[in-house]
């Protein structure tokens, strides 16, 4: 060969090398695929469209940033209805037709109970950014994960607080028979705690999701004069629960589950809401800049003709959720290349299995053992119209 | 404890009699179950909240504004999903109300969001005292304007000649044509009359619950239809009086019982009614169609 042939191979052979390890170091294809399965319509439709907005926001974030390693970020979003039944077709799709890496979703924990030992099957990630009843996750190893706190982890340190508080020696629980939440906190989560604390129990009341008249409930309760009240389900009909409640004239104390700590909860309670505690890893007025930032995002992009609302802890877990992947993507040089599918989605796996004070707008998150998630907790009250932290 | 029970019954009561006798009016002259009833009643709340948060409304006008719209709205229901409808199927009418409803609600949904709104706190509500009992001044509106609204009906349909008319439509509205009577006049005021009280119902129902969301209609519609069941097909003071015996029964079922039950309770009250006295209760006989 002449040497100006040799030098040419020499450099083109260069050439090639940079660019192979380029590419097997770099994320390929025309998008990041990430699933995302909300209850866009039915009775939590507002949760849904809560995180559709903070996946927008954190998908617009991300690209105008670049994307993931560089390639744009896509989110296929699938209306699951908050039915068990629909979210199996839509983890279905989402896996197989879809491909997407990851599922953000489901929100309620009825949805979790039946997908969680499908994503087992089909071998995915699939990450609940509300569910709360505690032993979901610990009894589907090793791919469901749930990027919110258990009601146990949340409402121990806020009932003890709430019963120094306001000096309670008796209590009633009511609860919304139809939602697996709410049942699990009021049958597992309340009694053990207010047992240890030394409250009497004095009777368990139920409702239904969707009630909108509580005036039997709330004399009966009012008949039995407890200091406090506890309640599971969800921030609307809790509102409303206290509404009837001062309305019948009983000044007693309130005290909800995580899902009711949220600004639906204040807007639909207005004054008669005021002293409301809960327990919560969501604290929308943590005065933490990208918190507020997000806020401001959110109300933004969220506004109706009619009401302009702040997120839920939904839509905070769930761009947390966003971001945590992004991370886990980035940092165990996923390929996103179609034959390797299983072993990207493995690495997924193992990125949520490893989490450990991931700095996410709620705060430092990990994953536990189980899959559930670990790190700071809140107790808030309603005061002037704000959740703020309890001393 | 009772007699509150009993109250919190008469005042849940009295919000479904609102609902109910618009949609047994229509059910008594036209011979239609309108769907469509349960979606002008969650319009008419919204419009009760748009009137009061955009343009400051107070309650009283806020319930005439809404009045007004869905009285509009209706006479749009019986233009599409009544007046072009084949009348040979019986049902036909019946399922374009429903299809109604569904445009309605998703409608409803894209405006205003699906997530639940309460009406806004400058509207006063007072609590009273009567005895061993509490009332909020919203009840006692309800419950007065649920009796007035049946009374001013009631009236309406025995003593003038426009409501005669409306009785021989219900008739027998062949003859009733035959003697001179414009059925499609009837039609329209029926509807009128039937969808004002659906948004006079809506406003009230919605503040006194404080839940306005898309899917309140429903659930409305389905007591209403118990309730006429319950009071007998047809009959306007059947329906006010079943209003409050549902309510009744709903709040004491959940008192006593299990709240687990609640629709199962007034569900199962219609069947025995279904079975034991098909007519209902104030019903002198089954309409023959």
């Amino acid at each position: 060969m002449s040497k100006r042939c040799y030098l040419l191979t020499i450099f083109l052979f260069v050439t090639w090398i940079l660019h192979a390890s380029f590419a097997t170091a770099q994320v390929s294809g025309r998008s990041v695929k990430m699933g995302a399965m909300l209850p866009l319509t039915g009775g939590m439709a507002s949760w849904g469209k809560n995180q559709q907005i903070a996946l927008e926001i954190a998908r617009e974030e991300i690209n105008a940033s670049g994307g993931i390693g560089r390639v744009p970020l896509e989110i296929v979003t699938y209306d699951s209805q908050g039915d068990p039944k629909e979210a199996i077709n839509v983890v279905k799709k989402l896996t197989q037709i879809e491909k997407v890496f990851i599922i953000l979703g489901p929100t309620t924990t009825s949805e979790c109970e039946v997908v969680f030992p499908l994503a087992n099957q089909l071998k995915i990630v699939i990450v609940s950014p509300t569910s709360a009843a505690p032993g979901i996750s610990g009894k589907n190893r090793p791919w469901p994960f749930r990027n919110s706190r258990t009601s146990d982890k949340k409402m121990d340190p806020a009932i003890k607080k709430w019963i120094d508080y306001y000096k309670i020696k008796t209590a009633v629980i009511i609860y919304d028979a139809k939602d697996a939440l709410a049942k699990s906190e009021a049958t597992l989560v309340y009694p053990p705690i207010l047992i240890k604390y030394g409250i009497k129990i004095l009777d368990n009341l139920t409702y239904v999701t969707g009630d909108i008249d509580f005036s039997a409930q709330i004399t009966k309760i009012n008949h039995l004069s407890p200091d406090g009240i506890l309640i599971g389900g969800n921030p609307v009909e809790a509102a409303n629960i206290v509404r009837e409640a001062r309305r019948q004239g009983m000044k007693q104390a309130f005290i909800g589950g995580g899902s009711t700590c949220t600004a639906d909860l204040i807007r639909l309670g207005g004054k008669d809401v005021e002293g409301f505690f809960s327990g919560t890893h969501v604290w929308i007025e943590r005065p933490d800049a990208r918190m507020q930032k997000f806020v401001k995002n959110f109300m933004d992009k969220g506004k109706t003709i009619l009401a302009g609302q702040k997120p839920d802890s939904g839509a905070v877990c769930i761009y947390d959720s966003v971001y945590i992947t992004k991370e886990i993507i980035e940092k165990a040089k996923v390929t996103n290349r179609p034959d390797d599918l299983e072993k990207d989605r493995e690495k997924i796996r193992d990125g949520w299995t490893n989490l450990t004070d991931f700095p996410g707008i709620t705060g430092l998150t990990t994953m536990d053992k189980f899959g559930d998630g670990a790190g700071d907790n809140y107790v808030l009250m309603v005061k002037n119209g704000e959740f703020v932290t309890v001393k | 404890m009772l007699l509150q029970q009993l109250t919190n019954g008469l005042m849940l009561g009295s919000g479904y009699s609102l609902v109910a006798i618009g949609f047994n009016l229509v059910f008594g002259v036209l011979g239609l179950l309108n769907f469509a009833h349960g979606g002008v009643f969650m319009i008419g709340a919204y419009v009760g909240v748009v009137l009061i948060v955009i343009f400051k409304f107070n309650i009283y006008l806020a319930i005439l504004g809404s009045m007004v719209v869905c009285s509009v709205l209706g006479l749009v229901v019986e233009l599409l999903a009544f007046r072009p409808i084949k009348k040979e199927h019986h049902l036909a009418p019946l399922i374009a109300t429903i299809g109604l409803t569904i445009i309605i609600q998703e409608a409803a949904i894209k405006v205003f969001g699906p997530e639940t709104i309460g009406f806004p706190k400058t509207v006063e509500i007072q609590n009273f005292n009567l005895g061993p009992v509490r009332i909020s001044s919203v009840q006692i509106l309800i419950f007065s304007t649920s009796i007035l609204l049946m009374m001013g009906l009631h009236f309406f349909i025995k003593l003038t000649k426009v409501g005669k008319a409306i009785r021989a439509t219900a008739e027998d509205s062949q003859t009733a044509s035959l003697l001179g009577v414009s059925i499609n006049q009837i039609t329209v005021l029926t509807f009128i009359i039937s969808s004002a009280l659906a948004g006079a119902g809506g406003v009230l129902i919605g503040l006194n619950y404080n839940s306005v969301h898309p899917f309140i209609g429903m659930n409305m519609v389905l007591k209403g239809f118990v309730i006429i069941l319950l009071g007998g097909l047809g009959n306007v003071t059947g329906a006010m009086f079943c209003g409050l015996i549902l309510g009744m029964i709903e709040v004491l079922s959940v008192a006593y019982l299990s709240s687990s039950y609640r629709d199962a309770f007034a569900f199962l009250t219609m069947l025995l009614i279904l079975v034991i006295r098909p007519s209902g209760l104030f019903g002198l006989r089954i309409h023959e169609r």
